[in-house]
């Protein structure tokens, strides 16, 4: 299971990250702080979004390319095909999560 | 021609046959008279399990309609405005706790054995245990409210009003009583889990797994990681009830958002473990109706895995309206969404296969389409209360009353009530009445949708739930007098179903039939053994791809025709290629998984009325049912291997990561762990809330001497488990006894430096509630040392009685990963309660 939800875990794991440094930021007062001109927010979210998006799409390619090998058998190959797909559902629920707060220009509100 | 056309075996003559099915029937006939009661086998317990959550079906549905004679008009006085408190609290605890959750566990716990062509699920005591537990917190709790002493403050308890002004014992009720029956659902999960993974018949790939063990696994799993939320947060809330450490008062540093955190990381996911199984149902099902496999069978599977993770991150989107930042609120706003995508997956998938095949419209059909228009609705109002200023707009009113009962009757009770018909078959060998069934269908259809799709409108019009009455005036009154009337029709819907079941169904012996011309293994013909061979199978429809597959596994042609051992047994297979890998011996009727219940339900019921004696002798009354039951449940290993059938022979134990054992024991760690991890991130919330330095002066830190010590005992006693492992692989038994022992005192030695810091710093779990996180979390940790120390003296005893040595082992792995966690926990714990000196 962990082989076809590498992905998705990739995207939690983002997701945890944004939360708690959104939630942090809001609940002690940094998050008007700028960061090379950029809200700390919005920042976050890039800046966590770009590790998040390259281990995706690389365990996504991974399974992928053991899924088109044909040598494993079928059960194998299963979860790999799961692994790709579910990658690729992760890819938009990275960009899908991170849109929201890349939008914000300042702060929490 | 699929490998499946071909039998493993010649059909023995007659006389084998006839010496093998009453060596099978031996062993696998329920006991008779009154001890038909200590049967543990899926069959028996799954059927008891489901009748008794349809009970609790009944009963919950009763305090609906109180409900909603109450509400019919303005003004009225039906029920005093305490009985309502109580009614509504009862009603959604009970249709959540008691229906919702148990009734997928019931109904996998019945059918996923002959779904997967096993003879029986790994752990059957396990789920008689799961059972009883579940009869007797059930009827106590739902009891309570005969005596006026059930809970009042709604089924999500929010704190302060539960945790200062509900001052009777009927929040203790539901959090003790709620508590442990969500043990009985993890319990239910480990059998379910371990049961998908590594009891399937051979040739069952994970992509040929029927598309039910796909949702029963993903749902299983979720309960894994979202019940020890609310497990933490039951604990913490009764700990604050009962000795008043303040975790949810922000007098003294605590949070009542905290509970709200913890119940929905619960309470959302919670949402998808009733639906996914529904929605197993319905993949079944509609496959069937359909008369062809159903459309996107890999998609469905990845939009249910993605279903099942996503569903973690949507649980803040119940606390919209609590004044969260909105940067907060637009992640989850954006998972809530998300979400959508993978439901609609499925969604699609079953229109497709229906629009694809020849549609039979019998009432299981009707029972799907229902659930397409109802679930659909309440999908649709999920997605609007995802958008933040709607939520604002609507939150605490009457539409997300209609949304909830829209989500669970459609994505539950609809696919339940067609399986109910689809399935009955199985169990009496003919359908129920078609004619009731559609009579009961339409007055559920109806009497649902006009029950609650006025509450949208009243909702609209701003009526908040949870009212006792409300004055004339408002625009309510019509609304509320439909909702009423729809209440009462889908209520006659219900009961004219039960009277079917009552009239018709009848469990046979042996049932040898398959009215819908289905393709899948649960329409072998079954016995009090499940189907007489167990078959290979190579496609996910092996019914329609084999014809006669279902009269070569009942001439015995397939794996395990007669009894390999002379007991109760199964095969094992592997998690992913479904490669045969040991026979399982499985344990019969016993008495001990209902003591073992009755003791553990009543040390929690004691301990609600603070009866401590009764509780220590409950529990007394647990230790010895759950040891005796466990003693008998690591047999010596027999020796040699078993022929299986096609020249397999395969051993009859197992140990190491292969064992079912070791897997049982990994997943409930996950659910320890998951618990420790709600402890943790409620002491980080505590700390991030905390306005200024943490602790807030003068409140001390433990001194950081106490946790080097502790640091040194927890990895000298990982290298102690790890030196008796190579005494017990070089069968020396007093270095391992010495091992254990010094390790056992090393953990002890560890725990305690750390717990004597903390007091000797003064750190007071009752001034603030930064001194009750850091004693929650020292005392789940002491709560392991004492678990490990109890299974360490369990361990010696079983090596003293010479049951236990190298080969014969499996005690000894539990034990070492129950170790090997503890420290692990306990070296976390250390660095948790120090973080703040290293944050500083």
């Amino acid at each position: 299971m962990l082989r076809a939800w590498g992905g998705l875990l990739a995207w939690a794991s983002y997701f945890l990250v944004v939360y708690v440094l959104v939630a942090l930021a809001c609940e002690r007062g940094f998050a008007d702080a700028r960061i090379g001109g950029v809200a700390f927010v919005p920042f976050v979210a890039i800046a966590a979004l770009l590790p998040a998006l390259a281990v995706t799409v690389w365990l996504a390619l991974s399974a992928l390319r053991r899924a088109r090998l044909d040598v494993a058998p079928a059960g194998s190959r299963f979860a790999d095909f799961l692994g790709w797909a579910l990658g690729a559902l992760a890819v938009l629920a990275l960009a899908w999560t991170a849109l929201p707060s890349m939008l914000l220009r300042t702060g929490c509100n | 021609m699929t490998p499946d056309a071909e039998p493993l075996e010649e059909a023995p003559p007659l006389e084998v046959r006839q010496a093998q099915e009453a060596r099978l029937h031996a062993a696998w006939n329920p006991p008779t008279g009154w001890r038909y009661f200590s049967e543990v086998n899926n069959s028996a317990v799954g059927m008891w399990y489901t009748a008794l959550t349809v009970a609790f079906l009944v009963f919950g549905g009763v305090l609906a309609l109180l409900m909603r004679i109450q509400l019919a008009v303005p003004g009225n006085t039906f029920l005093s405005p305490e009985t309502y408190n109580q009614v509504f609290t009862v009603h959604g605890s009970v249709m959540m706790f008691l229906v919702a959750i148990p009734l997928f566990e019931a109904i996998s716990i019945l059918f996923l054995p002959p779904f997967l062509g096993t003879r029986e699920l790994p752990f059957p005591r396990l789920s008689a245990f799961g059972l009883w537990a579940f009869l007797i917190g059930g009827v106590f709790l739902s009891g309570s409210i005969l005596f006026g002493a059930a809970p009042n403050g709604g089924w999500f308890m929010y704190p302060p009003l539960t945790s200062r002004y509900e001052p009777g014992i009927g929040a203790d009720m539901w959090l003790l009583g709620f508590s442990f029956i969500e043990v009985a659902a993890i319990a239910a999960s480990v059998e379910l889990i371990i049961g998908v993974l590594k009891s399937r018949p051979v040739g069952m790939r994970i992509n040929l797994i029927p598309l039910y063990g796909w949702y029963v696994l993903v749902a299983a799993v979720m309960v894994l990681f979202a019940f020890p939320s609310l497990i933490a947060g039951s604990l913490l809330l009764e700990l604050e009830r009962a000795f008043d450490w303040p975790f949810f008062d922000p007098t003294r540093g605590g949070d009542p958002l905290l509970w709200q955190h913890l119940f929905w990381l619960f309470g959302h996911p919670d949402v998808y473990i009733i639906f996914l199984p529904g929605a197993g149902l319905v993949s079944m099902i509609v496959a069937t109706m359909a008369q062809r496999p159903l459309v996107g069978y890999r998609w469905v599977v990845v939009a249910l895995l993605g279903t099942g993770l996503v569903s973690f991150a949507l649980w803040v989107h119940h606390m919209f309206a609590v004044g969260l930042p909105h940067a907060s609120a637009s992640l989850f706003s954006a998972a809530s969404m998300a979400v959508s995508v993978p439901a609609g997956i499925q969604v699609f998938a079953w229109l497709a296969t229906l629009r694809s095949g020849r549609v039979r419209l019998a009432t299981p059909t009707w029972f799907i389409l229902g659930f397409f228009g109802i679930f659909v609705l309440g999908g649709l109002t999920g997605v609007m209360l995802a958008v933040v200023p709607f939520d604002w707009q609507a939150h605490d009113t009457y539409f997300v009353v209609a949304h909830l009962h829209y989500v669970v009757i459609g994505g539950m009770v609809f696919p339940v009530f067609a399986a109910i018909y689809y399935w009955a078959p199985m169990i009496s060998g003919k359908p129920l009445s078609e004619r009731m069934g559609k009579w009961a269908c339409g007055l559920m259809f109806v009497g649902m949708n006009a029950a609650f799709f006025p509450m949208h409108v009243s909702g609209l019009l701003g009526m908040p739930r949870r009212v006792w009455t409300y004055p004339a005036g408002l625009g309510w009154e019509l609304w509320n007098l439909l909702s009423t009337v729809g209440a009462f029709v889908l209520a006659a819907g219900v009961a004219l179903v039960l009277l079917d079941l009552l009239l018709h169904l009848r469990p046979a012996g042996k049932v040898d039939v398959n009215p819908w011309n289905a393709g899948t293994l649960e329409w072998l013909p079954l016995d009090t053994y499940a189907s007489r061979s167990i078959p290979r199978v190579s496609s996910r429809d092996p019914l329609w791809d084999n014809p006669r597959l279902r009269d070569e596994v009942d001439a015995g042609q397939h794996y395990l025709p007669g009894l390999a051992t002379g007991e109760r047994e199964t095969l094992v297979t592997s998690p992913i290629e479904a490669e045969p890998q040991y026979l399982l011996r499985l344990p019969g009727p016993s008495w001990l998984p209902l003591l073992a219940g009755l003791g553990t339900a009543t040390f929690f019921f004691a301990l609600t009325v603070k009866w401590v004696w009764i509780a220590v002798g409950g529990a007394a009354l647990a230790l010895f049912g759950i040891v005796r039951w466990l003693w008998a449940s690591d047999p010596r290993p027999l020796a040699g291997s078993f022929e299986v059938g096609d020249g397999i022979r395969l051993p009859a134990y197992m140990t190491g990561s292969r064992s079912h054992a070791w897997w049982a024991v990994v997943v409930l760690l996950l659910v320890e762990g998951s618990v420790f991890a709600s402890l943790v991130f409620s002491y980080l919330f505590l700390w991030t809330v905390a306005p200024g330095a943490w602790p807030p002066a003068p409140l001390p830190l433990p001194e950081p001497a106490a946790a080097g010590v502790a640091v040194v005992g927890y990895v000298a006693a990982l290298v102690a488990i790890s030196w008796a492992g190579r005494a017990l692989a070089a069968s020396h038994s007093r270095t391992l006894t010495l091992a254990l022992v010094a390790g056992a005192a090393l953990l002890a030695l560890a725990f305690s430096s750390d717990w004597r810091a903390a007091l000797d710093a003064g750190i007071d779990a009752r001034r603030h509630a930064y001194g009750a996180a850091v004693h929650a979390l020292l005392a789940w940790q002491g709560l392991h040392v004492a678990l490990v120390a109890i299974v360490t003296v369990y361990v010696l005893a079983r090596l003293r009685a010479g049951l236990l040595g190298r080969e014969h082992r499996v005690t000894f792995d539990t034990l070492r990963l129950l170790w090997l966690y503890t420290a692990a926990q306990g070296l976390v714990t250390i660095a948790v309660v120090h973080s703040p000196r290293i944050v500083a």
